[in-house]
């Protein structure tokens, strides 16, 4: 039986001992009739991947498929116990990772990292994966963008293919009404993967006919939007058809939380 | 006329001023008859090297041919470019580069290394570099590039490289110490090491001969024999004819002005 390969962030990260049979990830294992072997973690960055790519090489046969779903490139993998505290933008990094380890990680990020070394990166790391796909025989390794992020002309990589648009801008932040609203979950995303589950079967169906029938994956058209209003956040038969039953439940006790350093 | 592009780091780099037509790619150019583009930095990081090479590969006034051949001398992975504005500041073990960038930004690079840097990371970034390597040499049709070892490091098995041919041994640990008396010495030069690219202009001639063999004749390129070893005795480095005809006019002169002054340390030390 093949193997579907995938590694990425929280779009792709699964919860774990979590069988959750309306994810795209199941979905797309169920129709290619495939197992699945992920290397996702929330927050991860592209080196974490990468390296998980590294690890598997070896283990990729030609008849499996691999996913890499491509997330921002300014996150780092600073410290090798913790490749979730990638991010900048992380509000309780000190707990994650120690006061020490956390000014360390603040410094970096304002006086190191910088878009001119991001691209490059970037561009290298796909080079790498072009080079692996290529002599591995493995089947047009997919790259699914995360993020909206500048890495060179595709036709330099054509061992790998590549989705139009990005899952961030163009299905996770047009399920929100209002699309250009950071805050809306007000701190912990209710959604698996940062998507409505009838954008998962949207999403799964996409995926398949790309990995199948060499269609581009096109991101951008097809999916549901603006679906998310506030008073959804609310209605619990809403919550139960679209949200993850764990994350909504986060969601639930941490905008509380979020609402009073917020000062909602 | 087709080109010898290079790119590397101390090993390959002359000072504008320090120009000599028996350093090893002056040389090995003329015997290919190919004008010679070196950007190479003293100091630098792979990064810095790799940065160079997508430029050769995207500028278009530039940009490496078919025709023409690439040579990337692979230095230390453990080197980092903090400081966009300063690619030469990579290195714990250079002194007075504090002096240079300021106390703050050598307190960031110094907990880089103490908290971030690792062989896991450097291992994976070496590996993704030749990668992009390999693929773009396959695409634009390139003559395998050549990548010379400055530094012993791990890159996996070569084999998975195909598109690219690499030396046999590195020139730090194969050819440069092995020049000195104790290979091992870290001060033979003190503070200042006279010689151009870290070699002997007798080793340039040979590295020069072994590199075109292996360009023309496609022979594996060893760095492990053939080289001339332990003669740099503490006399040989005061000894102004062998001197002149082994080392750098401009850096002899620098290790001459040094070398009865006390070693300084590392920056890296003040801040640990």
């Amino acid at each position: 039986m093949p193997k579907l390969w995938i590694t990425g962030d929280s779009y792709s990260y699964i919860f774990p001992e979590d069988r959750d049979s309306r994810i795209w990830i199941s979905q797309l294992a169920n129709k290619l009739n495939c197992t699945v072997e992920n290397g996702s973690i929330s927050g991860a960055s592209q080196d974490y991947c990468w390296q998980y790519l590294e690890d598997n090489k070896t283990n990729i046969s030609p008849d499996d498929y691999v996913i890499v779903l491509l997330t921002k490139p300014n996150r780092y993998w600073l410290f090798e116990d913790k490749p979730e505290a990638s991010n900048s933008k992380i509000t309780n990094m000190a707990e994650m990772v120690g006061f020490k380890r956390a000014k360390i990680a603040k410094d970096f990020f304002n006086h190191i990292q910088r878009p001119e070394m991001d691209i490059m990166l970037v561009k290298n790391r796909l080079g790498w994966l072009d080079h692996v796909a290529h002599h591995r025989k493995w089947h047009k390794t997919l790259v699914i963008v995360g993020f909206n992020q500048e890495y060179g002309s595709e036709n330099s990589y054509p061992s790998l293919m590549f989705s139009k648009g990005n899952i961030n801008e163009d299905i996770s932040r047009q399920e929100q009404q209002d699309h250009t609203e950071r805050e809306f979950f007000e701190g912990y995303d209710a959604r698996y993967h940062h998507m409505v589950y009838s954008n998962h079967k949207i999403f799964a169906n996409k995926v398949y006919e790309t990995l199948v029938n060499n269609v581009q994956l096109d991101l951008t058209t097809g999916f549901i939007k603006q679906i998310l209003t506030k008073d959804q956040l609310e209605n619990g038969e809403f919550a139960e058809i679209e949200f993850s039953k764990n994350n909504y439940q986060v969601y639930l006790k941490n905008r509380m939380i979020w609402r009073k350093r917020n000062r909602v | 006329m087709s080109r010898l592009f290079i790119t590397g780091d101390s090993f390959t780099y002359v000072f504008p001023t320090d120009q000599n037509e028996n350093v090893w790619h002056v040389d090995l150019a003329k015997k290919l008859n190919l004008e010679i583009v070196n950007v190479s930095l003293w100091g630098c990081s792979q990064d810095f090297n790799w940065r160079v090479v997508h430029n050769f590969k995207e500028n278009t006034e530039i940009s490496i041919t078919p025709d023409d051949q690439l040579i990337v001398l692979l230095t230390s992975p453990s080197r980092f470019w903090f400081f966009e504005d300063r690619p030469d500041v990579t290195n714990p073990n250079v002194v007075d580069i504090d002096c240079a960038i300021g106390t703050e930004r050598a307190q960031i690079a110094s907990n880089y290394f103490r908290y971030i840097q690792r062989s896991q990371l450097d291992r994976l970034s070496v590996k993704i570099r030749l990668g992009w390597l390999a693929s773009t040499a396959r695409q634009m049709g390139w003559k395998p590039p050549l990548v010379i070892f400055g530094f012993e490091q791990f890159i996996g098995e070569p084999s998975d490289f195909p598109e690219l041919k690499f030396s046999k041994g590195s020139l730090a640990e194969n050819v440069s110490s092995m020049e000195q008396i104790d290979p091992k010495d870290q001060y033979t030069f003190r503070a200042y090491d006279a010689r151009f690219g870290h070699l002997c202009l007798s080793n340039h001639k040979i590295l020069s001969d072994k590199i075109y063999q292996t360009l023309v004749n496609n022979s594996e390129l060893d760095l492990t024999t053939g080289f001339i070893r332990h003669f740099l005795t503490p006399e040989n480095l005061l000894d102004p004819i062998f001197a002149k005809k082994e080392f750098s006019p401009l850096l002899y002169g620098r290790y001459l002005e040094n070398v009865n002054k006390p070693l300084k340390t590392p920056w890296y030390e003040k801040f640990k």
